[in-house]
């Protein structure tokens, strides 16, 4: 409800709320752009342009009950699109539509120093056997904590695939935890019983 | 919750990791749902172990993130602002010394304008696309055709079409193209480089394919330095860094053009996406299917048929649910 108003608001021409829109979704959309590409200053024209184009474009824009999943689709459809057209010689890497960079983080999982590189390692491989889109869709439900409603509309998916998706990612992860799980359920039995 | 019950007792750790209210938990113990997964829990010991596992699964996936500076922030809406200034004329120009008069803000808007539709008009880009389900014939300005399997899209600048006849590709199409200069297929994979000929383009995930059925059809991967040549018959498999060939009898050869759909040792992953393609369906999978490859074929008016297809050699069981837009894929215990 809230977020229909703030949008109907801009919509009318209220360039107040419109800065607002952006204050509060800024770090959100510069993250999540960052994920397709290392090349920050696409990321940013391709923010701006966004911007830009829902300011000149605002009387024609459709309602949305997400402002913030309405930012992150077009942003994602803007720079794969940018990322596309740009020729093979110049970056070859970033040319895969699917491209999508998410470092998993062992500092935050209750482990100590010990056998850091170890965990690190693992982890790294963890991720590296995701999909692009596994990995996509991982960090929309865990570090934007989308539903997965949210998550189908943001990657033009259905509500299924987008469900199936998360469950191989942890299904991957999780095996690929065996080397390291003994030291897990070591610590966890300290830590939570 | 409570108007889905679910049965967590036969939850496993990816189960638990994935339901939004396991996620809120860990993230956010003291919500409501928060309090729920607690007192669950604490109900069943004996589910424990896979609990540990869950949370720690959700635990370790959040990462410090790179946030944009204050100063970037600054800069970045600065430019939004100042390109709104563009219809707001009242607003005074930011630098008064140069661009003081109204005059050469006019000529300059005027020649944004003129420039802007230059580009509007001379980069339009047209995009055809096939959704689930269905397939889809388009004429290309020269009289090229391309039929796009279900799940695909192409786009191309019609404008100079004549003089670089070149479409980007996501997903499969078949291209029949006609005499000209050359004519290139483009994708995140690879390039297809032509005359006049006909072939089958498939780019999706990490397979690059191409099947040449007549000319001659120059393939090269991203990295542009595997190029092949392809005549009738031929077929190469980009995957992981290395082209695979293979044969093929042009004239006889079953496809998806035909509503026929053959694998040979594809992953068994694949094969599930062309099946969710080509019916539009949601598939709800039970069962582990990494590393399991398939081989047979199927095809795309006979649901019933194509499940049986390729459950019955993989020792899978299907369920239809929901009018057959759905199906539950498991294990055939």
């Amino acid at each position: 409800m809230e977020d229909e108003h703030i949008w109907a608001s801009f919509k009318s021409g209220n360039r107040e709320v419109f800065e607002q829109i952006f204050r509060t979704h800024i770090r959100v959309l510069y993250k999540y752009g960052n994920r397709f590409t290392h090349d920050t200053a696409l990321v940013e024209d391709c923010i701006q342009d966004l911007f830009l184009d829902l300011w000149r474009k605002r009387q024609s824009l459709g309602t949305t009950d997400s402002i913030k999943r309405y930012l992150l689709g077009s942003l994602r459809r803007r720079i794969i699109r940018k990322l596309q057209r740009k020729p093979v010689a110049q970056a070859h890497i970033d040319l895969e539509i699917h491209v999508f960079h998410l470092e998993l983080n062992a500092e935050d999982a209750h482990i100590e120093a010990e056998n850091d590189l170890a965990q690190q390692r693992a982890l790294k491989e963890a991720s590296a056997k995701l999909t692009n889109r596994q990995r996509e869709v991982i960090y929309l439900k865990f570090f934007q904590e989308m539903s997965y409603e949210e998550i189908a509309s943001v990657m033009e998916i259905s509500y299924q695939s987008a469900r199936n998706l998360v469950y191989a990612a942890l299904k991957a992860i999780k095996k690929h935890m065996v080397l390291i799980k003994l030291l897990f359920l070591l610590f966890f039995d300290r830590l939570y019983h | 919750m409570a108007e889905n019950i679910e049965d967590y007792t036969r939850y496993q750790a990816e189960d638990f990791a994935q339901d939004d209210g396991f996620i809120q938990w860990v993230k956010h113990p003291d919500s409501r749902l928060g309090r729920f997964w607690q007192d669950w829990a604490l109900a069943h010991p004996e589910k424990r172990g896979e609990i540990e596992k869950a949370r720690k699964l959700v635990d370790m996936l959040q990462s410090v993130e790179r946030e944009p500076s204050e100063a970037q922030i600054e800069n970045l809406w600065n430019n939004i602002a100042s390109g709104m200034k563009e219809d707001l004329p009242t607003i005074k120009p930011m630098r008064p010394d140069l661009f003081q008069s109204r005059y050469v803000w006019r000529v300059a808007a005027a020649a944004a304008l003129v420039i802007g539709m230059f580009f509007v008009f001379w980069n339009q880009t047209e995009t055809i696309s096939a959704g689930f389900g269905r397939q889809r014939t388009y004429v290309l300005p020269d009289g090229s055709s391309v039929m796009l399997n279900a799940g695909s899209e192409i786009s191309f600048q019609p404008s100079g079409w004549e003089d670089h006849r070149e479409v980007r590709l996501t997903g499969e199409a078949f291209f029949e193209v006609t005499k000209g200069g050359s004519f290139e297929v483009m994708s995140s994979l690879g390039t297809v480089k032509v005359v006049g000929t006909s072939f089958n383009v498939y780019v999706r995930e990490e397979t690059f394919a191409v099947d040449c059925f007549t000319g001659k059809v120059k393939v090269d991967d991203e990295q542009g330095q595997h190029e092949q040549l392809l005549v009738p018959g031929k077929r190469v498999v980009f995957q992981a860094n290395k082209a695979q060939h293979y044969d093929f009898d042009p004239e006889t050869a079953p496809g998806w053009r035909t509503g026929d759909f053959v694998f040979e040792d594809a992953a068994l992953a694949q094969v599930l996406e062309e099946l969710q393609r080509q019916y539009d369906l949601d598939i709800d999978l039970k069962a582990d299917i990494s590393g399991r490859n398939y081989t047979g074929q199927f095809t795309n008016h006979d649901l019933r048929g194509a499940l049986q297809m390729i459950c019955l050699p993989m020792g899978l069981t299907y369920q239809l649910e929901n009018n057959g837009k759905k199906v539950r894929i498991g294990e055939d215990q």
